[in-house]
C-alpha cells in the first residue's frame, strides 16, 4: 500500500540507519513500514488539524484509494497554505524524532 | 552480527514500535470525533468498509489482514442487515414496536447516528409508509419558485405549517408527517407544534440503502390519499422515490442531534453537497 504523501516527503536517512542496525530483510522492511506508518500518522494528524469537517470527510473518504492521491494532492494544495512545506518539515520532524530515540542509549 | 550488535537492534526495534504505537494512539484520541463522523459517511459510500483503518494504512501486516478480515466480516454483515430488513418489511403494512427498535437500532450503526423511534416522549403514528413527493413550499415572504432547484416540482400556493423556514437546506430537505393524525394533537398542539418544527428525521429508503436527513417541515399528506409521508422535491429525488402507481415505502425515524451537529442532506461523502466544497 502507498502512502498519500510519500512521493512529496524525503526520509532516507532512517532508512540508512535501519539498512545499517538491522541484517534480516524481512526484519528490515517490517522496521520501514512501522517508520512509515508513523509518519503518516504525523502527516495525517496535521493535515486534520487544518481541514473543515466537511473537508477532512472528503480527504478521509480518498485516502485509501492510490488512484484518489493525485487529485487529493490537488484539492489539499488548494485548501492549505504553504501544504509541500508543512508536509515536508513534519516528515523531517518525526523522522529527527525516530532518529535521536533510536541514538538514545 | 554480534550479540551486542543484536541487543542493539532488538532496543532499536522495540523504541521504534513503543513510539509507533504511542503515536496511533495518540492520533485515534485526538480525532475520535473526526474518524467517527467519516465512518459514518463511509459506511454509506463503501458499503461496509470500515475506513478508518485504511485511511491510516496499518502498513504491519497482520495489521492489514486484520483490516481485510474486518472488511469482509463487515461487508457480509451489511449484506445480511438488507436481507434482514427487507425480509421484515416486505408485504407489511404496520410494524410492531420490536421490529420497530430492530430497524431503529441497525439504522444507527449503518449511519452513525443516533435514531430514536420515539424522543422526549414524542412518536409519530407510523415510522414506515408511502411517501407523496410534495411541492416546493415558499420558504418566507417574496421567495419564488425560480430561485430553487428542481423547478419542475411547482411551489405549493401557501407556505408549510410552520411558515417561514430558517434557512434554505431547511425547505430543500424537508418532509411532511400526519402532526394532525396524533392521537394527542388536538390537546396538545400547542406544545407539539413547536416541538415537531423543524425536528431532524432520517428519511432511508429500504430499496436502494440511501438515507437522507431532513427536518419535518409540514403537515400531512391526507389520510385518505393512502401516504403517510410526503418528501420535498430534494428528498424524494436523493432517494429515487417515485410517487403515483410506482410509490414506494420509506422508513422515517427521529434523529437525537441534541447539540445540532447533524447536518441535513444525504448521508454520503460523495453527494454533490460535500464533493462541491
Amino acid at each position: 500500500m502507498k502512502y498519500i504523501f510519500e512521493d512529496i516527503i524525503e526520509t532516507e536517512s532512517i532508512f540508512l540507519i535501519i539498512e545499517k542496525h538491522f541484517d534480516d530483510d524481512a526484519e528490515k522492511e517490517h522496521m520501514k513500514n512501522v517508520i512509515r506508518d508513523t509518519i503518516h500518522h504525523k502527516l495525517m494528524d496535521l493535515i486534520l488539524d487544518e481541514l473543515d469537517v466537511e473537508k477532512r470527510v472528503v480527504f478521509l473518504a480518498g485516502v485509501e484509494n492510490e488512484n484518489e492521491h493525485p487529485s487529493l494532492l490537488e484539492r489539499l494544495r488548494d485548501w492549505i497554505d504553504s501544504f509541500e512545506e508543512k508536509i515536508r518539515l513534519k516528515a523531517k520532524e518525526a523522522e529527527t524524532e525516530m532518529i535521536d530515540l533510536i541514538n538514545v542509549g | 552480527m554480534s550479540s551486542v550488535e543484536k541487543s542493539n537492534s532488538h532496543q532499536i526495534r522495540k523504541k521504534i514500535e513503543e513510539h509507533h504505537k504511542s503515536v496511533v494512539d495518540r492520533f485515534h484520541e485526538k480525532h475520535a470525533e473526526t474518524l467517527k463522523f467519516a465512518k459514518k459517511h463511509s459506511l454509506a459510500i463503501a458499503g461496509a468498509a470500515i475506513l478508518t483503518a485504511a485511511a491510516l494504512g496499518v502498513s504491519h501486516i497482520y495489521a492489514l489482514e486484520h483490516t481485510k478480515h474486518k472488511q469482509q466480516q463487515e461487508t457480509a454483515s451489511l449484506q445480511l442487515f438488507v436481507k434482514q430488513l427487507n425480509s421484515l418489511i416486505t408485504d407489511r403494512k404496520t410494524l410492531n414496536s420490536a421490529e420497530e427498535e430492530v430497524i431503529a437500532d441497525a439504522l444507527s450503526k449503518k449511519f452513525g447516528l443516533n435514531l430514536k423511534i420515539s424522543l422526549n416522549e414524542n412518536r409519530l403514528n407510523e415510522i414506515f409508509g408511502y411517501v407523496g413527493k410534495e411541492q416546493h413550499l415558499y420558504r418566507w415572504a417574496g421567495d419564488a419558485l425560480t430561485s430553487h432547484d428542481l423547478q419542475n416540482a411547482g411551489m405549493a400556493p401557501l407556505q408549510g405549517a410552520f411558515k417561514d423556514f430558517d434557512d434554505v437546506d431547511q425547505e430543500k430537505y424537508y418532509v411532511a408527517v400526519q402532526l394532525h393524525e396524533l392521537p394527542n394533537w388536538n390537546k396538545d398542539w400547542s406544545t407539539l407544534k413547536p416541538w415537531y418544527k423543524y425536528r431532524k428525521v432520517l428519511v432511508f429508503n429500504p430499496v436502494n440503502q440511501k438515507g437522507i436527513v431532513a427536518v419535518i417541515g409540514d403537515s400531512g399528506p391526507a389520510k385518505f390519499t393512502g401516504k403517510t409521508f410526503g418528501g420535498s422535491p430534494e428528498v424524494m429525488e436523493y432517494l429515487q422515490m417515485k410517487d403515483g402507481s410506482q410509490k414506494g415505502k420509506a422508513i422515517i425515524l427521529f434523529v437525537d442531534d441534541i447539540q445540532n451537529k447533524i447536518a441535513l442532506g444525504p448521508v454520503d461523502p460523495t453527494a454533490t453537497y460535500l464533493a462541491n466544497k
